[in-house]
């Protein structure tokens, strides 16, 4: 019967009742509605980066990640394959790749620049140069002179496609090595920074320029799922993968691990976010106390007389206690379904940030944004509700137990 | 030993350096079955006197016993308990939870009891019946009327078989006929189940009703007469 009792005093002032959800509802809507579109930011940022040929997951030698020299170089390719293939989950996507500092040079300049042997047809959907366009020109697999570069590296230099260049880095020997390419093609970023820095040919090209056989200085694995939101999958193989091939003397690191900085933001991204629902909630918390308190006053002789009639105080609070629960709850119900309603619907084709497209693009944020709704922000912003929000109507639930029969007969 | 004992009870209103004696020195002792009035114009201490009877106050001197039991030894609880399940309470106005129907204002207070709901459902039967209320039961407050409110507060008060009934001006928002027959049926209550019936009242029909009435003035007793 308490319930019913707190349900029926819900509605004895519709307005006012109408009037807190609403704070409730507008409340909660902000907190899953802008934690959705700040995941969505987050995760652009790191497929971005993780298309940046950096993977979910990358195995190098054990020298290479504190000095990137060609002689830091894996050098049992095909046994150690072997050994990875097989443990790979499904559609997960494994290339090789050498990268070698070099320098392109042209009749009337030279540019450092960072020379990566690929397998195309392998990169295609994996990184951002397997995701160019065709009418920008693609780089073919038996192509021994093609050569894709940036398009911001291209104007820089006045160059065009299908102009010569000649690209010039340390073979295994020691000596320097050259090599004439023509431009197939451009590719673009999001920065213009990575234009300038990369220059793709074919990874046969360039281990035969650089003399080191079959060997590569990198493989790069892609999960069909192992974004932002899988990290337990990556870690997964990961461990699994170290375990297997550790007598290799290579490493094996995950995206998280060779992107500290956008890890930093995203743990920092989550503080952020709680923080934001604390703020939300304080504004919500006092609208909540005021109205529940004014409910309170307006039926002091009925709690009054609820004394009088020998209910203890513990069961006055609990009386106004699930009239505050009950609050909540309706609150959070209709919050997320109208938020659900927002993210999968109105906002299912994302939001266009356009206007502020390059100055987004220096932090590897798309232009458009698409929500994304984790389980964990719902619990947490409805948790933050739910829990605080009790707290809250103590404040109102612990005054009405303290009302004695005598005082509250005599009010008018 | 009467089943409600008042020693030389006072209380004391303090309000600044004012204080006010609204009972000086009482003693009554009240036996089952009595029908009292506590009779007295306004200020005299009736009310004051009826709240320390049922424990919804403490005495500032003195001591107030019921069925043996001082009032002053018991806390919060442990009253609050006492009004539970031995003493009813039928007050002038706002008796009754508005959100309630009739039925469920009686069945409440043996909700409070932790009375098996099977049970509950003949005594609120049993009692809206013997109040002429059976066709009001699905009501809520404000579809019934004044006197109907009231009958509804003495069904909630008698369902729990308590020993004591304190009833403070139960008449006085009612029309003569309706709270004449409200007094009716309180007296049959009294005379059938021996609840003793304790009224603070100005109006001279309770004191018709009452067998002893016990008149106040200035927080005094000036007269007992039994009739």
């Amino acid at each position: 019967m308490i319930f019913q009792i707190g349900w029926r005093n819900l509605w004895r002032n519709t307005r006012r009742t109408a009037v807190i959800l609403t704070a409730i509802i507008v409340g909660i809507i902000s907190m899953v509605v802008l934690s959705a579109f700040g995941r969505g930011v987050m995760e652009g940022m790191v497929n971005n980066a993780i298309n940046n040929l950096v993977g979910h997951i990358k195995i190098y030698d054990s020298s290479y990640g504190a000095d990137p020299a060609i002689e830091n170089r894996i050098r049992q390719t095909d046994t150690l394959l072997a050994d990875i293939v097989p443990v790979l989950p499904e559609h997960t996507t494994l290339v090789k790749r050498l990268r070698i500092e070099g320098l392109l040079s042209t009749s009337r300049d030279n540019v450092g620049v960072e020379i990566v042997g690929i397998e195309p047809e392998k990169e295609r959907g994996i990184s951002f140069i397997g995701r160019q366009g065709q009418d920008r020109g693609m780089l073919q697999a038996d192509d021994k002179n093609g050569l894709i570069i940036g398009q911001a590296l291209l104007e820089r230099l006045g160059l065009a496609t299908g102009k010569k260049v000649v690209i010039l880095c340390q073979a295994d020997s020691g000596e320097t090595s050259s090599k004439a390419f023509r431009i197939r093609g451009t590719y673009k970023t999001e920065l213009r920074d990575t234009e300038k820095r990369y220059v793709f040919v074919n990874l046969d090209v360039l281990q035969r320029m650089s003399g080191v056989g079959s060997d590569v200085t990198e493989f790069s694995l892609t999960l069909e799922n192992g974004g932002l939101y899988h990290a337990g999958a990556v870690n997964a193989l990961a461990n699994q993968l170290h375990s297997r091939i550790d007598a290799y003397g290579v490493d094996v690191l995950t995206w998280r691990q060779l992107l500290p900085a956008i890890r930093a933001y995203i743990d920092m991204f989550d503080v952020y976010m709680l923080i934001w629902f604390v703020v939300v909630f304080i504004a919500m918390g006092f609208g909540l106390a005021n109205t529940v308190l004014m409910a309170v006053y307006e039926r002091m002789r009925e709690f009054g007389l609820q004394r009088a009639l020998g209910m203890r105080s513990s069961r006055i609070i609990k009386v106004v206690m699930v009239e505050v629960l009950l609050l909540l709850v309706i609150g959070i119900l209709l919050a997320n379904g109208i938020s659900l309603v927002l993210v999968k619907l109105v906002f299912k084709s994302g939001i266009n940030l356009g206007l502020f497209a390059e100055g987004i693009e220096m932090f590897g944020i798309d232009r458009i944004i698409y929500p994304v709704l984790t389980m964990r922000d719902i619990v947490t912003a409805n948790g933050v509700v739910l829990a605080l929000g009790m707290v809250v109507g103590l404040y109102p639930a612990v005054h009405a137990a303290r009302f004695t029969p005598v005082e509250t007969m005599r009010h008018i | 030993m009467g089943i409600i004992r008042v020693d030389s009870v006072s209380k004391i209103y303090r309000q600044g350096s004012v204080t006010f004696r609204a009972l000086d020195r009482v003693t009554l002792a009240i036996d089952k079955g009595e029908f009292v009035a506590l009779a007295g114009p306004s200020g005299s201490g009736k009310t004051t006197l009826l709240n320390l009877i049922g424990g919804l106050d403490l005495a500032d001197e003195g001591s107030v016993s019921f069925n043996g039991a001082d009032l002053m030894q018991l806390g919060d609880g442990q009253r609050a308990d006492l009004r539970l399940h031995q003493i009813g309470f039928v007050f002038q106005a706002y008796n009754l939870i508005p959100v309630l129907t009739a039925a469920e204002n009686v069945d409440y207070i043996l909700m409070l009891q932790k009375i098996d709901k099977s049970i509950r459902r003949e005594k609120v039967a049993a009692i809206l019946e013997e109040v002429g209320l059976t066709d009001k039961a699905g009501n809520r407050p404000d579809e019934l009327s004044g006197g109907q409110q009231q009958r509804v507060a003495v069904a909630r008060a008698v369902v729990t078989d308590p020993q004591v009934i304190l009833a403070d001006e139960p008449t006085a928002n009612l029309d003569s006929k309706t709270g004449r027959k409200l007094l009716e049926m309180m007296k049959e209550m009294n005379r059938s189940r021996q609840v003793t019936f304790v009224f603070a009242t100005h109006d001279t029909m309770v004191m018709d009703y009452a067998d002893r009435i016990v008149s106040l003035q200035d927080g005094k007793i000036v007269s007992d007469v039994s009739k």
